[in-house]
């Protein structure tokens, strides 16, 4: 994981340094006259990101009906409902036995805005963290991450595909 | 002696001029009809229609009508071309003209407001420009107009980003632009989610949460040489930062402890400093306009309200009772009005409240209105909404006055971030 | 007997008093004048209102008749002095008991054979007073009938002089409330015409001199006072531009001069935010 990190923070830090070079075409050269514009927001300086991640993160539209690996919410709410319940209790057996690393994805739906959203995204994780938890599970096998309006499994403003958006993805 | 006196007020009402004073406590609120006369220019084709431009920004603020081209009687270019009773007939009150020529490879405009009303020239101004800058030109001498009409320093030649997202949340750029949605450059492309882009005071730089490392972190940019740095990596989340006043800290969110709460960096020292302790969710802060609170959401009541701190005492106090979603909060910068994205009928609107009487007022008609980021000069806002589905930018005026959507983009665009002045 | 004599006096006291000429012709100027204003000046009053646009609203320090203010102090002045008059009389009870009781007491000391000499002393002095009532009471009536004469002739005199001034109160108080009907014309014509920049704010004032022509249009407006903020002030002397004349039709020269030919607009706005 760390190693990862520094990977892409070398891999950002060169696409930084290639792109700062190349970012000194256009600057203020109209200094002349006192009332003057000077074109500095004119430039053209960007940045692209590093490569993709390890984990599948833009495959979530394509797991969301994998029913037993979805965990589906209330509006603003972060409480596990019984049928979820029953799910996780099974999947808390098969991680303890393969010892394996999970993350929780936790989502939300569009309503309502974008950072109260990752907080509520990161709570229904965090609940489902401590589900499994309470099973058993050790927590240094569980990374919970919050996305929360940022990958609708569904598109569209109806009620249904808020419905199928509040949501925590086990992966 | 009354008799006396009685005589002496008569005289006084018959002999002395009266003092009338009537008292006038009322007015309209009237858009100031203008006239943009298209301006001089003994060139070739020009890339910008720099008149144009102006009329444009003028009447998005909402303060001003133009009057149209085509209902001018004339077009003319100085003093001495005005006849003042034409434009008067046609309810023209300000008269604004410009000559443009090429002067040392640069073009430089000459522009003089006239008042209609009073038949004389008050403001007389020239600016200059490389070429590709008309538009900095247009908004230059906008901004000069809007001053010196409204009284308040005009924000046309101020800019923002925005993040526009392409390919079903595929591709996320970070984008700069001018406040009328002209000239977008990008300043930043990831495959992963961009979030929550916000300007430091002095408009060289901005701070942004990317996804990048597979988790949430908080980075700096500067926007002229794209350099960057990455100033958070907690566990959980690292969400929702914003510039302090003084440019000297930022204003976060951290789960690193469990659950959000807001923190303040000291970007010298590098050093975090817890500002909220509750198990509830707090969340995007902002700053007082005097730096000394935080305003922040927190759902430590059962749901969303706007909470505000005093970083000095700790002292916290609930801003907003009206409703039960109240969000996402930001303070004007003369520190009298907070705007908020506030939920009626199930409807996301975005709404302003006086903090001294705590009068709501919701700006707003369309639904899923979010991400509001008010002007330097407190006037107008942007925000985020939904049209045909698709993620589009708004604007709406601090008094409701004027609404308009900004002109579309290719992707899904949202989270506007007004720039301070430049 | 002594009774008799202070009542008189004090008709007489009540008389010269410097009150009672002022108090009488207040009242009967009083009755005048609601007479003249209830049905006397009817038909002669309804010409001018009905020119009057009946719209008046604008503020006009306009003279108040000082009618109520007279009546006030006559009502205190009577009371004060019934309760003189009860007290006088109470006294003069008290002292004739005294008297009595005295007379009493003087004729049980004195001998049977001096009662005769002081029966006829008393009898003489009983006749002498007789006399002497009778004088007096022809000297009152005399007196009483000059003075009424002067009264007379000191109300009519009042009258004509207190006419002459409520007929002047009068008119000065309707030309305040025609320029008033008028005042209101032109403040409803100006906040029509005036459109505040936003950043007008409650409590900016600016006052401008305006001068008219009597057909009504403005000549010249000037700045006397400025708010401090430019925008502001242009925008109220653009208001009173737009406005170009004011309707001043059925004004009379008279009003015209004394408040319109010249006159102040005070803007300051009591419906924007702090």
């Amino acid at each position: 994981m760390l190693s990862k990190a520094f990977k892409n923070g070398l891999g950002l830090a060169l696409a930084m340094v290639v792109l700062a070079g190349c970012s000194s075409t256009d600057t203020a050269t109209d200094s002349s006259a006192a009332s003057g514009i000077n074109g500095g927001a004119s430039g053209g300086s960007s940045v692209t990101t590093g490569s993709a991640q390890g984990s599948d993160l833009n495959a979530s539209g394509d797991t969301a009906m994998q029913s037993d690996t979805v965990f589906y919410f209330e509006f603003d709410s972060a409480v596990i409902d019984s049928e979820s319940r029953a799910a996780l209790i099974t999947h808390a057996e098969k991680i303890k036995a393969s010892g394996a690393e999970v993350r929780l994805e936790g989502h939300a739906d569009e309503r309502g805005t974008r950072e109260y959203n990752i907080a509520l995204g990161e709570r229904r994780a965090n609940a489902v963290s401590d589900f499994l938890a309470l099973q058993g599970v050790s927590r240094s096998q569980i990374e919970a991450i919050s996305y929360g309006e940022e990958y609708p499994a569904m598109t569209g403003s109806s009620q249904a595909s808020y419905a199928k958006n509040r949501r925590v993805e086990l992966k | 002696m009354r008799l006396v006196c009685l005589f002496f007020l008569v005289l006084l009402a018959n002999g002395a001029r009266a003092d009338l004073t009537i008292e006038i406590t009322q007015g309209v609120d009237n858009p100031t009809v203008i006239a943009v006369v298209p301006f001089g220019w003994g060139g070739g084709a020009l890339a910008e229609n720099v008149s144009n431009i102006i009329a444009q920004d003028l009447q998005r603020s909402g303060q001003f009508r133009p009057i149209d081209q085509n209902d001018m009687l004339a077009f003319p270019h100085r003093q001495a071309e005005v006849f003042y009773r034409d434009w008067r007939a046609l309810g023209t009150e300000y008269l604004l003209l410009g000559d443009m020529e090429m002067r040392n490879g640069r073009y430089q405009l000459t522009f003089e407001v006239y008042d209609v009303l009073a038949q004389k020239k008050v403001l007389r101004q020239s600016v200059d420009a490389g070429k590709g800058q008309l538009r900095d030109l247009a908004h230059y001498a906008s901004d000069k107009v809007y001053e010196l009409i409204t009284g308040i320093r005009g924000a046309f030649s101020t800019k923002m980003v925005y993040v526009e997202a392409l390919g079903g949340n595929k591709l996320y750029r970070l984008m700069l632009s001018d406040v009328d949605g002209a000239r977008p450059r990008l300043l930043l492309e990831s495959r992963q989610p961009l979030m929550s882009p916000s300007w430091s005071p002095d408009g060289r730089e901005i701070v942004y949460v990317s996804f990048e490392t597979g988790r949430p972190a908080i980075f700096r940019q500067e926007v002229a040489t794209a350099k960057r740095v990455q100033l958070t990596n907690f566990k959980g989340l690292n969400s929702a930062p914003v510039w302090s006043p003084d440019g000297k800290k930022l204003a976060l969110v951290l789960s690193k402890d469990g659950n959000p709460e807001v923190y303040t960096l000291d970007l010298a020292t590098g050093s975090f400093t817890r500002v909220t302790r509750h198990y509830a969710i707090d969340t995007e802060p902002n700053w007082t306009a005097d730096g000394k609170g935080i305003v922040f959401t927190s759902d430590r009541g059962g749901r969303p309200q706007i909470y505000k701190v005093t970083l000095a005492s700790g002292h916290t106090e609930r801003l907003t009772f009206e409703g039960d979603y109240n969000a996402r909060p930001r303070v004007s910068p003369d520190g009298k009005t907070l705007v908020i994205v506030h939920r009626s009928n199930g409807v996301f609107h975005i709404a302003t409240q006086d903090l001294a009487t705590g009068d709501m007022r919701v700006l707003t008609e369309t639904n899923l209105d979010e991400s509001p980021s008010i002007a330097p000069n407190g006037a107008m806002l942007m925000y985020a909404t939904k049209h045909q589905g698709k993620g589009i930018l708004a604007a709406v005026s601090l008094d409701a006055g004027v609404k308009f959507r900004l002109p579309s983009k290719a992707g899904d665009v949202r989270e506007p971030s007004w720039s301070p002045y430049f | 007997m002594n009774y008799v004599t202070t009542t008189k006096q004090y008709a007489i006291s009540f008389l010269h008093s410097d009150s009672f000429m002022p108090v009488m012709a207040s009242v009967l100027l009083h009755a005048f004048i609601l007479i003249i204003v209830g049905w006397g000046w009817e038909s002669s009053l309804v010409t001018p209102r009905k020119v009057m646009p009946n719209y008046v609203e604008a503020k006009l320090v306009a003279l108040k008749p000082t009618a109520p203010k007279k009546a006030a102090p006559k009502k205190i002045k009577k009371s004060v002095k019934k309760v003189d008059l009860a007290a006088q009389r109470h006294e003069q009870e008290r002292l004739k008991q005294l008297q009595v009781k005295k007379q009493r007491q003087i004729a049980q000391k004195k001998k049977a054979t001096e009662a005769l000499k002081v029966k006829q002393l008393a009898d003489k002095k009983a006749k002498a007073l007789a006399v002497e009532k009778a004088h007096q009471l022809q000297e009152e009536q005399n007196r009483l009938a000059e003075q009424q004469i002067l009264v007379e002739q000191q109300q009519q005199q009042a009258f004509a002089d207190a006419l002459a001034e409520e007929e002047l109160l009068l008119q000065a108080e309707l030309d305040a409330v025609a320029a008033q009907s008028f005042s209101g014309n032109i403040r409803n014509k100006v906040q029509s015409k005036w459109s505040r920049p936003p950043s007008a704010r409650n409590g900016m004032k600016c006052l401008l001199k305006i001068q008219l022509i009597p057909t009504g249009e403005i000549i010249d407006v000037s700045v006397i006072k400025g708010s401090g903020n430019s925008a502001f002030d242009r925008s109220a002397e653009q208001a009173v531009k737009k406005a170009e004349r004011f309707d001043l039709s059925g004004m009379e020269s008279r009003i015209f001069e004394k408040y319109f030919r010249q006159f102040n607009l005070e803007f300051n706005p009591q419906d924007l935010r702090q």
